[in-house]
C-alpha cells in the first residue's frame, strides 16, 4: 500500500478503517496539515486570494522573534559587550529589509507557502555564506541557518491552515484541543488523525463540538492529497477518499436525515435482539434539559450540581438550590432525573477547604461532605423537595466503604424527618445511587450493591485511578486509556455484582460517548447510558444496530486481552467487517 | 549619485559586527546605498544579509554607491566606518 501512493490517489474509491472518536458524518474536501518536514517538501501554488494570508503569516513569525529577540537583547546588555553585538545583528538579520524583500515577491508573486518561502530565502544566502573563502565568514552561516529556524518553527505551529475552512475535513498528524476549537471556528466539518487516543482533549472537543472525527489512520497526511473530497464516518470509524458519486450521494443523505433525526428520536433505543437500554443525559444545569429532551434524552441521567457554585459563585443557599432542582425537574417530566450531590474537593474548592497536595486522592466527593453535615443536609432537603412527582434519584460521589454509605443514608433519614417536621411533602422512597469510580468500590461491588438502588459508573475517575495514571497530566496521558483491560474487567465486577443484586449499573463516564466502544458497553449488559446531549442520536442509532448476544462475545475476547492496544484491534476488526 | 573606493582594512573582515555597524548606519540616510564588488555583485548596504554575502575579507576592495537626497552625507559616513577599520585591529 504505501509503496504506491500515487497509484492509490488514483483509485475511485479508497477506504481508511480508523478508531470512531466522535460520532456522526461529514462529506467535505481534504485539507492536510503536514508534519514541519513535510510542508516544506510538498506543497502547492497558493492561489493569488490567500497570498496575502502567507504574507501576513511571514510578518507575524518575523514579529514574535524579533520580540524574544530584544528581550535577549535586555538580558544582554551589560553583560559581555560581543554577546550584546551578535543579538543585536540577529535583530538586523530578522528585519533586513533585502531578505523581506525576497520572501515577499516569493509570496505574493510566485505563490509560495509563507514557510517555504522563508526557508528557501534564507537557504540561498545561506549558500553564499558557506561558499565564501574567508573561513570567518563561512561560520557566519549559523547565524542565518539559526534565524531561519526559528522562524519556520513559528510558522510550523501550530499547522497553519487556509484562513478559510468551509466544508473541510482537516487532515493532520495529531491534534490539539485548541486547534480543534480554531479549525471549527473556521468552519471544519470533520476531523482525519494519524495518531491521538480516543480519550484525548482534542477527541473530547470534537465529541462536544459534534464535529465527526476518526483517528489511527497511519500516514494519512502522506497517503491523502489536499481537495481530495473524503467521507468522514465518525460512527463506523471509517474514511473514504475520492468516493464514487453513489457512495458520496448515500452519505450525504445519511448525514442530512441524521441531522433531521436529533428532533425525532424518540423512545428507547433496543438492540437488534431486543434488549432496551435508555440513553440519558448528563446536564450541569436547567438550561440545558429543553435541547437534551430535544436529542431524545430518556431523562437526566447526571446533574453535576457542584457546577451551580460556578454558575452563581457563591455557595448556593438551600432555596437556590430548591428552585435549581425543581426548574430540572419540571422541564425534564414525566422523565427521571439523577440529582448528584456536590462533588467537591480540593481542586474545585469552596473558602476553608484546605490546600492537598493531591486532590483526587484527597478531601472530595461524598468524603468531604460528610465532614459537612450543615451542607450535606441542607442539600438533602433541596432535593427531597424536589422530588415530590417521584421522578428524582439521588446520586452521591466518590465512594469508597460501605460505611460512608450507611451514614449517608442515616443523614438522609434525617433530611427526610426535617421535611415531615415541616409538613413538606417528598418523595418517602427516592432512590439512591452510588458511583462507582474507584477501585476499592468496584471490588466490594457485591456488598456495596446491598445498600442502594443503583450504581453509575464513572469511568473517568475509574480509569485514572485502576492505572494510576493522572487525567490531568499530559506526561501520563499515553496510560490513560478507558479501554484497557484492567478497567474492563472491573467494570464486568461491578456490572455481575449489580446483577446479583438485582440493582442496574449505568455509566455516566466518557466512555460512552465512544462510538466504538458502546458494542462492548452493551456486551457489558449496561442498564443506560448518560452522555452529553449532542451525543444522544448518534449512540441510539448506534445501540439499534448492535446484538447484544454477539456483543458479549466481543466482551470475553476483550476481557482476554492483554493490553489496550489488543482491544482495540479487535474493535477496529469488528468495525471492519461486514 | 554619488561613487567612492572603499577598502576592508581591519584584519577580521566584514563578519557581523562591521556589517553591522554598516547596516545600522546606513539606515540613518533616506539615500540608496549599494556595495559592489569587482566581480560586480551589488548588494543594498542597508541589508545585512547583504553586507554578509559580500563575505569581503581584509584587503577587499568596494564600489560605493550612494544616490538620494543626503548622499554626500551617507558616502561620508560609511566610507569613515571602512577607513576606521569599524575599531577593530587593522
Amino acid at each position: 500500500m504505501d509503496s504506491d501512493a500515487g497509484g492509490l490517489k488514483r483509485s475511485p474509491s479508497l477506504r481508511f478503517q480508523g478508531i470512531a472518536a466522535s460520532h456522526g458524518i461529514a462529506v467535505g474536501h481534504a485539507v492536510i496539515l503536514r508534519a514541519p518536514q513535510e510542508r516544506l517538501l510538498h506543497w502547492r501554488i497558493v492561489p493569488p486570494p490567500e497570498r496575502p494570508y502567507h504574507l501576513e503569516r511571514y510578518h507575524h513569525a518575523r514579529q514574535l522573534l524579533l520580540e524574544a529577540i530584544r528581550a535577549g537583547m535586555n538580558l544582554a546588555a551589560g553583560t559581555l559587550p560581543d554577546a550584546h553585538a551578535i543579538v543585536e545583528s540577529y535583530e538586523l538579520i530578522v528585519s533586513d529589509p533585502a531578505i523581506e524583500q525576497t520572501i515577499s515577491n516569493r509570496i505574493l508573486g510566485e505563490g509560495m507557502p509563507a514557510e517555504v518561502a522563508v526557508s528557501t530565502a534564507y537557504d540561498a544566502h545561506i549558500h553564499a555564506l558557506a561558499s565564501a573563502s574567508d573561513p570567518f565568514i563561512r561560520e557566519r552561516r549559523y547565524d542565518l541557518e539559526n534565524i531561519r529556524q526559528k522562524l519556520l518553527a513559528a510558522l510550523l505551529s501550530p499547522p497553519p491552515t487556509t484562513g478559510s475552512l468551509r466544508g473541510a475535513i482537516i487532515v493532520a498528524p495529531s491534534l490539539l484541543a485548541s486547534d480543534v476549537l480554531q479549525y471549527y471556528d473556521e468552519g471544519a466539518q470533520g476531523i482525519v488523525t494519524e495518531v491521538g487516543g480516543i480519550s484525548s482533549h482534542a477527541c473530547i472537543v470534537a465529541r462536544t463540538l459534534g464535529i465527526p472525527a476518526v483517528i489511527g489512520i497511519r500516514n494519512a497526511t502522506r497517503l491523502l492529497d489536499d481537495n481530495v473530497q473524503l467521507i468522514v464516518d465518525g460512527t463506523r470509524g471509517l474514511v473514504i477518499a475520492s468516493p464514487d458519486e453513489t457512495t458520496a450521494e448515500h452519505y450525504r443523505a445519511l448525514r442530512d436525515t441524521r441531522v433531521e433525526h436529533r428532533t425525532s428520536h424518540t423512545g428507547i433505543a433496543t438492540t437488534t435482539d431486543g434488549v432496551a437500554i435508555p440513553v440519558y443525559a448528563s446536564v450541569d444545569s436547567p438550561d440545558e434539559v429543553p435541547n437534551a429532551m430535544a436529542q431524545g434524552a430518556d431523562g437526566i441521567g447526571l446533574v453535576r450540581t457542584e457546577l451551580l457554585l460556578v454558575r452563581l459563585r457563591h455557595f448556593p443557599s438551600e432555596q437556590e438550590q430548591t428552585a435549581w432542582y425543581r426548574a430540572i425537574v419540571e422541564r425534564a417530566y414525566p422523565k427521571p432525573v439523577t440529582l448528584r450531590i456536590f462533588d467537591l474537593g480540593s481542586d474545585k474548592a469552596i473558602g476553608g477547604m484546605p490546600h492537598e497536595p493531591n486532590p483526587a486522592l484527597g478531601l472530595r466527593g461524598l468524603r468531604f461532605l460528610l465532614q459537612r453535615h450543615d451542607l450535606l443536609r441542607a442539600q438533602l432537603r433541596a432535593i427531597l423537595r424536589a422530588s415530590v412527582q417521584r421522578t428524582v434519584r439521588l446520586l452521591a460521589p466518590m465512594v469508597t466503604t460501605a460505611e460512608e454509605v450507611e451514614t449517608l443514608l442515616s443523614l438522609l433519614e434525617t433530611a427526610k424527618q426535617e421535611l415531615r417536621d415541616n409538613r413538606e411533602s417528598f418523595d418517602e422512597h427516592i432512590p439512591l445511587g452510588i458511583m462507582v469510580e474507584t477501585p476499592a468500590a468496584a471490588l466490594l461491588a457485591d456488598q456495596l450493591a446491598g445498600h442502594v438502588a443503583f450504581f453509575s459508573i464513572g469511568t473517568n475517575d475509574l480509569t485514572q485511578y485502576t492505572l494510576a495514571a493522572d487525567r490531568t497530566s499530559n506526561l501520563v496521558a499515553y496510560l490513560f486509556d478507558q479501554l484497557h483491560p484492567a478497567v474492563l474487567r472491573l467494570l464486568q465486577m461491578i456490572v455481575s455484582a449489580a446483577k446479583r443484586r438485582g440493582i442496574h449499573a449505568e455509566l455516566c463516564g466518557d466512555l460512552a460517548t465512544f462510538p466504538s466502544a458502546t458494542e462492548l458497553l452493551v456486551g457489558l449488559g449496561i442498564s443506560a447510558l448518560s452522555v452529553a446531549p449532542t451525543s444522544i442520536p448518534a449512540l441510539k442509532e448506534k445501540i439499534s444496530t448492535i446484538n447484544a448476544a454477539q456483543a458479549e462475545q466481543l466482551l470475553a475476547q476483550a476481557l482476554a486481552a492483554s493490553d489496550s492496544a489488543a482491544v482495540r484491534a479487535l474493535l477496529n476488526h469488528q468495525h471492519s467487517s461486514p | 549619485m554619488v561613487e567612492r573606493t572603499v577598502v576592508v582594512r581591519n584584519r577580521a573582515g566584514l563578519h557581523t559586527r562591521p556589517a553591522a555597524m554598516i547596516v545600522k548606519r546606513a539606515a540613518q540616510f533616506a539615500s540608496d546605498i549599494y556595495l559592489e564588488s569587482d566581480d560586480h555583485m551589488r548588494i543594498n548596504a542597508k541589508s545585512i544579509i547583504g553586507v554578509m554575502t559580500l563575505a569581503a575579507a581584509q584587503g577587499t576592495t568596494l564600489k560605493l554607491i550612494v544616490s538620494g537626497p543626503d548622499e554626500e552625507q551617507a558616502a561620508e559616513a560609511i566610507a569613515e566606518l571602512f577607513e576606521t577599520g569599524f575599531g577593530e585591529p587593522l
